[in-house]
């Protein structure tokens, strides 16, 4: 059913050969065409439309998977992400991922007298956890600053959206700029922030593209958003996005859940394990342990 | 091989993690003390959280010091009517020190706290006993021996006994004031919350030659007020702060009972106090590191509040 679903598919969009091998590395099989945001459909359903015969002038892009979990063994995870651009004529294409805007909360260091100290807290809204663009080509060459701005795209974007309440110590004009680049720092450390300038994502044939989302170690559990631009000439023609989902799973889940909703038990188990756990090998070394 | 550590939040090595549990151990096996006031630092050098480095540890000290202590009371050689008031002590020392973390880390200068904290304590210990065991090694006579020189017995010893709630401690054929046993019992607790340590390094020392218990007693009660207070600054750790971190806690148990056993075997290849001189290098270089973490200018001023990334 699947197989017979991809081909006709494949046939549709006039770029078979390539587009079949890609699809052939499919785990899950999702698509969403169009300009809509809605949650995605089931794979029964998302397969249904794969079916349908697209309109001749559909953006049809899709992932490799479109659920992340994150287990004891997690350290990260990639999502291979393609589209075809249809005939909507696109010569650029811009791929976001992004999770919904947060507040977090930083500490700024300061020195007194010969030692360095937290000495102001800032709360930072509309900062995502999550925040990576690639592109067919350098920013600056597809879009205009002034659409950058109004799509969010790029790290002046976003620390336009930013906003920062100083909540201890004395606020600075200055401060702005040293959380803005602190933050950026630490999240560029964790692979959480990037512009990729190194890998562009290559428009096949004028029709196809992939790009592979790296997902960082470093993880959160949260609807991720992949946001598609496409671009004629600096001008936007259409928006796609898809959704992936993060969830932590599995022994990591039950840990962080009790830890938080049951911290008595959690205390409790985290002693009575240890110190069987300890008597245990005390036994196996026959005392020696310690 | 990496394991997502759930309360740390992050990926780690596992090897990396398992590595340093049995470095630490084969330096407490060498050595014969504890190691936790290595582990809590070298945790937050490969990047844990301090509070959720602190509070492992002190969940692995469970575990490490469970199975001596065990040892040493089958052995008869805790004496439980000492170590209760000293255990009183802890109780109240590491309960606060937990409340005093929470307080710490709201207003976002735990670590700060806890590295000069950590300065002192290890400059101290280290300094003390790099001279005593420097001295002894040139052949100086030292009267006592593993003792830092400015404790002196005697004149402490007559001040106790004049101290109220004088108490007979029978097991170690002495009578003295409760007041100091619980006194240092709470310093101790309090360490143990803020620096994830178990603090034999200041008890045994202060059991032996202030309140002059017996070498082998103090040991065996050391063990058996560590694992108490550790388990209470653990269990309030997890209720107040959720920094324990299970998973943490016992691969640093692995790596650490393997390393134990490789180090007490090598530690009968050397003499007690180059053995000694090796340690208070160790412990002074650790301080050493943590002093320039407080002066360096550091290279992101920015910090993501409670340790944790991602706003938890």
């Amino acid at each position: 059913m699947k197989t017979k679903a991809l081909a006709g598919k494949s046939r549709r969009l006039g770029a078979g050969a390539v587009l079949g091998l890609l699809l052939a590395g499919l785990i899950l099989v999702k698509a969403r065409a169009g300009t809509e945001v809605t949650p995605g459909p089931g794979p029964a359903a998302a397969l249904e439309a794969l079916a349908q015969p697209a309109a001749a002038n559909d953006v049809v892009t899709d992932c490799s998977k479109d659920e992340i979990q994150v287990g004891i063994n997690y350290r990260g995870d990639r999502i291979e992400f393609f589209g075809t651009l249809g005939d909507s004529g696109a010569d650029a294409v811009i791929v976001k991922l992004t999770s919904p805007a947060e507040t977090v909360k930083l500490n700024q260091k300061g020195r007194v007298g010969p030692v360095w100290m937290n000495v102001k807290q800032h709360t930072v809204e509309s900062v995502p956890f999550i925040y990576q663009i690639s592109a067919s080509d350098r920013l600056d060459q597809i879009l205009s600053p002034e659409l950058e701005q109004k799509l969010g795209i790029g790290f002046e974007a976003l620390k336009e959206r930013m906003v920062v309440h100083t909540t201890k110590g004395e606020a600075e004009p200055a401060d702005a700029e040293i959380v803005f680049q602190g933050l950026l720092q630490l999240k560029q450390k964790e692979g959480l922030y990037k512009i990729d300038e190194e890998n562009r994502i290559k428009i096949k044939q004028g029709v196809l593209f992939r790009h592979c989302i790296v997902f960082p170690a470093a993880s959160k559990e949260g609807d991720y958003l992949v946001e598609t631009y496409l671009f004629r000439q600096g001008r936007l023609l259409q928006t796609v996005t898809d959704t992936i989902h993060v969830q932590k799973v599995g022994l990591e889940a039950k840990l962080v859940r009790w830890a938080q909703e049951r911290p008595k038990l959690y205390g409790l188990c985290a002693v009575v394990i240890a110190l069987g756990a300890g008597l245990l090998v005390g036994f196996i070394f026959k005392g020696g342990g310690h | 091989m990496n394991v997502y550590l759930p309360i740390a939040d992050m990926s780690i090595n596992l090897f990396l993690v398992v590595g340093i549990g049995a470095l630490v151990g084969f330096l407490s096996g060498l050595f014969g003390v504890g190691g936790g006031f290595l582990l809590t630092p070298l945790m937050m050098m490969i990047g844990i959280p301090p509070a959720v480095a602190a509070a492992s540890d002190s969940n692995q000290i469970v575990a490490g010091a469970s199975s001596g202590a065990f040892a040493h009371w089958r052995m008869g050689n805790v004496d439980f009517k000492m170590g209760l008031t000293i255990l009183v002590g802890g109780i109240a020392g590491g309960t606060l020190g937990v409340q005093v973390v929470k307080i710490l880390r709201a207003v976002g200068n735990f670590e700060f706290a806890m590295k000069l904290i950590y300065v002192f304590m290890l400059g101290l210990v280290g300094g003390a006993m790099l001279i005593e065991s420097l001295s002894t090694l040139r052949k100086i006579r030292v009267e006592v021996s593993a003792a830092p020189p400015q404790f002196s017995e005697p004149r402490l010893s007559r001040l106790f006994r004049r101290l109220p709630l004088q108490m007979t401690f029978r097991k170690s054929r002495l009578k003295t004031s409760a007041i100091f046993p619980f006194a240092i019992g709470f310093a101790v607790g309090f360490l143990a919350a803020m620096l994830g340590v178990g603090g034999g390094f200041i008890m045994i020392p202060a059991m032996i030659y202030i309140i002059g218990m017996p070498t082998i007693t103090a040991v065996g009660t050391d063990l058996f007020q560590i694992v108490l207070t550790s388990a209470n600054v653990t269990f309030q750790q997890a209720m107040t702060n959720h920094t324990v971190d299970i998973l943490l806690a016992l691969c640093l148990l692995l790596g650490s009972t393997f390393g134990a056993q490789i180090g007490a075997r090598a530690s009968k290849l050397f003499r007690g106090e180059q053995i000694r001189v090796l340690l208070s290098v160790i412990v002074l270089a650790m301080m050493v590191k943590l002093l320039l973490d407080l002066v360096l200018t550091p290279d992101n001023l920015i910090s993501f509040a409670k340790g944790v990334s991602g706003g938890h």
